[in-house]
């Protein structure tokens, strides 16, 4: 297998005073939708925020395409994009501003997204006027505009109605081609099998189960079972 | 042109376009702009040369203060998780943004003090830069506690602010035993009592804008995180008031301990519960407003002051426990 794109070795961030990411080691590869899975408050989002220079990384290495970039939340960011939540998106300003002001070629990155999204019903409405699921849509958007490769979304099918989860399902998984890598926090372990290569199971800021491509794989064809596991260990964690 | 700014400009236009809809609206704001103006011109042709003086160079000072503390506060959120974070983060386009909109508030600077006073021109201008310096300051202040806070060194820095306040505690009760034993030794022992009192509660009582959110994402209730933030400051208050009590015989003083500990404990509370339910920036705001009306009842009309803080502590207590998850 190539070099992974993201490593993380022994990764801590603190909420405070407390350790929201215990000493996480994690590797995730190019041409590879990778699935974080746990419970509300196991740490995910704080990982990922700080995965992408949102948030300070206080100890451990994370390299980036090589780089150690572990004390750079500048270049974290660069590299890898970041889905903003609904609510930081400004509110008197349209999705079709917001996007201008990201990237002038904003067009031609999001590309199919734009449609697949239904964003041509309301972009250019100001963003203080649309339900949850427009602001969700917009907000993933967001993280295309720019046209990085390496994409992190936060739990991008709240909100969504079952057609839009179901078409950006698909996107996503046709965006995943085998230079870029797409990583999302989910609650949904349907998501998790149709959608992802890999995953993992975090429970209070550490890996508690990995899951490879053949564990996924395996889980299509008794989903049930597999559900139900998942379900045991996150009761457990 | 800087990101950053083009974001604040959208946003001016955006809102200058939704309260400008008609020519109604705009010939209302120009009246009121000419009224102010009028206003303005004729308290200035009335007030003295020495507060003509000083003037220019108050707005100098807060100028720079306030544009440098609310870049960095812009700064500081598109960084953490805005659309623009990566402009944010960029130490370029951070660093122009800074330093336009502190530009823009020294030239307004110029313009005021050229207006009012010529003379406290450079006075001015020197106030703005210490203004600047001083917000510049208090946020490199305010990001090292929030590094020593966030990693390793918690311990080390929890560890300093429990020394500093035992320091003042032990501090405080060796002047009130001294002043027992000698009287009249230490002048204004009442305000340092009371100032002693009211650090040892700010220092043992830190409220984190992150921290709040974040554990009650996680579960945490209102009343348990009052208690975590609010357990440290007891012993060390309870001892200080309970020296006064002995060695003093000074009731009122017993009484305007208590009275500033409850105040400084009734500030935490109700800042951890509106951080429980609005963001950090409008439960702060939210905080000041609510603190200014309480002095305004405070000193216009005392028993009001005692009912609105009843009336806001039940509503943000009501408001607060009810939130326990992110999704809610």
């Amino acid at each position: 297998m190539s070099n992974p794109f993201i490593q993380a070795n022994r990764l801590c961030i603190f909420r405070g005073a407390r350790k929201a990411i215990r000493e996480l080691d994690i590797d995730i590869h190019r041409g590879e939708w990778f699935g974080l899975v746990g419970a509300n408050g196991s740490g995910k989002t704080t990982f990922l925020r700080a995965l992408t220079g949102r948030l300070p990384i206080n100890a451990g290495e994370c390299r980036i395409d090589g780089r150690d970039l572990q004390s750079d939340r500048f270049k974290r960011a660069e590299v890898i994009e970041f889905a903003p939540t609904g609510d930081s998106l400004p509110k008197r300003l349209s999705a079709h501003q917001v996007f201008e002001l990201l990237d002038p070629n904003w067009k031609a990155n999001l590309g199919d997204m734009f449609d697949i999204l239904g964003l041509h019903n309301f972009d250019q409405r100001p963003i203080g006027s649309y339900s949850a699921g427009m602001r969700q849509r917009t907000a993933i958007a967001c993280a295309f505009v720019r046209g990085k490769y390496a994409v992190v979304l936060d739990e991008p099918f709240n909100w969504l109605d079952p057609v839009a989860a179901h078409d950006l399902r698909g996107a996503l998984r046709e965006w995943v081609t085998p230079e870029k890598c797409l990583i999302t926090a989910l609650h949904d372990t349907a998501t998790l099998l149709s959608g992802c290569d890999r995953g993992a199971l975090l429970s209070d800021g550490e890996i508690v189960f990995d899951l490879n491509n053949e564990q996924l794989t395996k889980a299509k064809s008794d989903m049930a079972a597999f559900e139900a596991e998942m379900i045991a260990r996150l009761r457990a964690s | 042109m800087n990101v950053l700014l083009r974001v604040d400009i959208a946003i001016i236009a955006a809102s200058f376009g939704t309260f400008m809809r008609n020519w109604k609206d705009i010939l209302t704001v120009l009246l009121l702009i000419a009224f102010a103006v009028g206003v303005a011109a004729d308290y200035a042709a009335s007030i003295s040369g020495t507060v003509l003086f000083y003037a220019p160079i108050a707005f100098g000072g807060a100028s720079g203060y306030g544009s440098s503390a609310i870049a960095s506060a812009r700064i500081r959120y598109h960084a953490r998780g805005s659309p623009f974070a990566l402009d944010g983060l960029d130490p370029y386009q951070s660093k122009t943004y800074f330093a336009i909109w502190t530009g823009c508030c020294l030239v307004l600077t110029v313009f005021v003090a050229w207006f009012l006073y010529t003379s406290a021109l450079t006075f001015a201008v020197l106030a703005w830069g210490i203004g600047v310096v001083a917000a510049i300051l208090v946020d490199h202040y305010a990001r090292a506690a929030q590094a020593l806070g966030d990693g390793q060194s918690t311990a080390r820095s929890g560890r300093w602010r429990r020394y500093l306040a035992y320091v003042i505690t032990l501090a405080t009760v060796t002047a009130i035993i001294a002043y027992s034993v000698i009287p009249d030794s230490i002048d204004q022992l009442d305000m340092i009592v009371i100032g002693s009192s009211a650090l040892i509660f700010i220092l043992l009582t830190p409220v984190s804008t992150d921290s709040v959110p974040f554990f009650r994402a996680m579960g945490i209730g209102y009343l348990k995180q009052c208690i975590d933030i609010a357990f440290p400051a007891i012993l060390p208050s309870l001892v200080l008031i309970a020296t006064v009590a002995w060695f003093v015989d000074n009731v009122p003083l017993v009484l305007s301990l208590i009275a500033c500990s409850f105040a400084i404990l009734g500030y935490r509370i109700l800042q951890i519960g509106l951080l429980r339910f609005l963001s950090p920036r409008v439960a702060d705001l939210a905080l000041g407003l609510g603190t200014l009306a309480l002095i305004l009842f405070g000193f216009t009309f005392p028993p009001l002051a005692g009912l609105f803080l009843i009336v806001v502590i039940v509503w943000v207590a009501y408001r607060a426990s009810r939130v326990t998850w992110l999704i809610s």
